[in-house]
């Protein structure tokens, strides 16, 4: 790890300390994600392990984050410098691109501090885009992302790019598997089916975050800001109305169904009022009940909402 | 701790001549079984040939690629290889597609490596390690380190030591594709035609419970301290 000076530390990452470092040889900037290996019962944390092998295979994409390399340091405890024979720990850092923001800073910006204002409409077309290219990656690949939140879309201002971050919770959904842990994704951009208690969830969940996501561009603040789970349903149930059988077949039969009050659909274009038709409709699409009816990330790409975009920078 | 001999299924002595597929245990493991055995002879056959040729030339013994010397015991450990798997697969609760994806690991790692041989010295330390890392890849509810060294009568510390070892020989690179794990099973499916039991392997099964791990084993070269006990 000589080959790096670390110049600050910028986060907490799911497993470990984030730092913003320079690569002596270079100069050019890298974030070093440092992992503990506490080498007790664990050994290497599952995260740590999906979010390297998932880069490893997803990372020629500019619209996921760029793994540089993984580094192995057995370090030797302060307790043990003086011993001749020292208990080493081992750390395994990952050596990401520095990127400077992430869209949830970048939305807080927008909204409060000393000049606050709505993004740009094309900007956030071009974020959205940008989002769907990369979710549309990780699917045709075989990849859940599951994590999805703007916290974890990290940006480059200066050249207006978005790239998906942090594959902790990444998993592949083709390989035949045992049923699915529903504890996943940050409350507010958690889908549905995942609420209710679904284990056999597919690339909808995705989609689900990116729609409230989208929304979140917009409005400058949370579609869906649930405090718990009950709490999210009510949110959701509160503005799409609560789904039926009519509309989301199997509903009632998933583990957490519960019989919920029934409340009528809002309409969606007043709760992002500066989204156009063709916004809205997307928008829709993406918060649909039934997975199985949700846009795809490559559909979405084909929407007419982005017709007005110059896809040929992409 | 207890030998591998003293192995038991249920309380039970196993009789020599039970089969996997008497067990009622899913078929990957006695195809990959027998792969591994095959494996193992063929490179064990290898090696014999090469030190024979190199005696008579009075050049010394067979110099073999050192990328798998972590794995290597200093002999063989008694328990078989279908003995080995089947209690993986009983304690660990682990899904069968892990075994095909464990099976994806060793193979990738005789490619990158290929002066690295598979043999009975290494093969029960590449197997335990490469279930368990299939398991953390495709499981969400997964025993951790501890619980498979205990399984596979290795050292917590050995294991975690072992399974930095795997991931770095692999460049990290664990993520299987729809695409290549069925080219696998289709591969081991082909395997059991030549074996006369021409069935689909499980795509997908669960075990039905964990039982509980009542014997131990040893794989290691020296009695260490016995693993942490499950806790029910």
């Amino acid at each position: 790890m000589e080959k790096y000076e670390k110049l600050e530390k910028v986060g907490e990452g799911t497993y470990g300390k984030v730092y913003k470092a320079r690569e002596k040889a270079s100069g050019s900037l890298v974030a070093l994600k440092k992992t503990r290996l506490e080498m007790d019962e664990e050994g290497v944390p599952p995260t740590a392990l999906r979010e390297v092998s998932l880069l490893q295979l997803l990372s020629q994409s500019i619209y996921i984050v760029r793994l540089l390399s993984v580094e192995h340091v057995d370090k030797v405890p302060k307790s043990q410098k003086s011993s001749s024979n020292p208990l080493t720990k081992p750390i395994l850092y990952l050596v990401f691109e520095y990127l400077d923001t992430d869209l949830k800073k970048f939305i807080d910006s927008h909204r409060k501090g000393p000049n606050p204002r709505p993004l740009p409409p094309p900007l956030i077309q071009s974020f959205l885009f940008q989002l769907c290219k990369g979710v549309a990656h990780c699917h045709s690949h075989g990849v859940l992302h599951r994590d999805l939140k703007p916290q974890n879309l990290l940006l480059d201002q200066h050249k207006g790019i978005l790239k998906i971050a942090d594959l902790g919770l990444g998993r592949a959904f083709t390989v035949p598997l045992k049923s699915y842990t529903h504890e996943i994704v940050t409350l507010w951009y958690r889908a549905p089916e995942v609420l209710l208690g679904s284990t056999h969830y597919s690339t909808g969940v995705d989609i689900w975050s990116v729609g409230c996501i989208f929304a979140e561009m917009v409005r400058r603040q949370a579609l869906f800001p649930g405090d718990s789970e009950f709490q999210q349903l009510i949110h959701i149930f509160k503005m799409l109305g609560t789904p039926t059988e009519e509309n989301w077949p199997g509903v009632t039969s998933l583990r957490d169904w519960h019989v919920y009050p029934r409340w009528e659909p809002q309409s969606l274009a007043k709760n992002v009022p500066s989204l156009g038709p063709d916004g809205v409709d997307l928008l829709s699409k993406m918060l649909k009940y039934n997975p199985s009816e949700r846009i795809s990330a490559k559909a979405a790409l084909d929407h007419p909402y982005f017709d007005s975009l110059d896809k040929s920078q992409f | 701790m207890l030998t591998a001999g003293d192995y038991s299924n249920h309380g039970r002595p196993l009789q020599p001549e039970t089969s996997l597929a008497e067990l009622n245990l899913p078929r990957v493991l006695c195809v990959l079984s027998s792969m591994l055995e095959k494996l193992v002879a063929r490179n064990e056959k290898l090696i014999d040939i090469l030190s024979q040729e190199l005696d008579g030339l009075n050049s010394g013994s067979v110099r073999l690629g050192n990328s798998l010397n972590t794995f290597h015991g200093v002999r063989a450990p008694s328990i078989s290889i279908p003995k080995y798997l089947e209690r993986i697969y009983k304690y660990t609760n682990c899904s069968p597609s892990c075994f095909v994806v464990g099976y994806v690991y060793i193979d990738r790692l005789t490619h990158r490596h290929p002066d690295s041989l598979v043999t009975s010295l290494n093969v029960h330390r590449l197997l335990v390690t490469s279930v368990m890392v299939a398991s953390k890849m495709l499981d969400d509810e997964h025993y951790n380190n501890a619980i498979y060294a205990r399984v596979g009568g290795v050292s917590n510390a050995e294991l975690n030591k072992l399974e930095l070892e795997l991931l770095f020989l692999l460049d990290f690179r664990v993520m299987v594709s729809s695409r290549v794990f069925e080219s696998y099973c289709f591969h081991l499916e082909k395997e059991m035609v030549v074996n006369g039991t021409g069935m689909k392997i499980e795509r997908a099964l669960t075990p039905k419970a964990m039982d509980d791990l009542e014997t131990e084993i040893s794989i290691e070269d020296k009695q260490s301290p016995s693993p942490p006990q499950i806790v029910e």
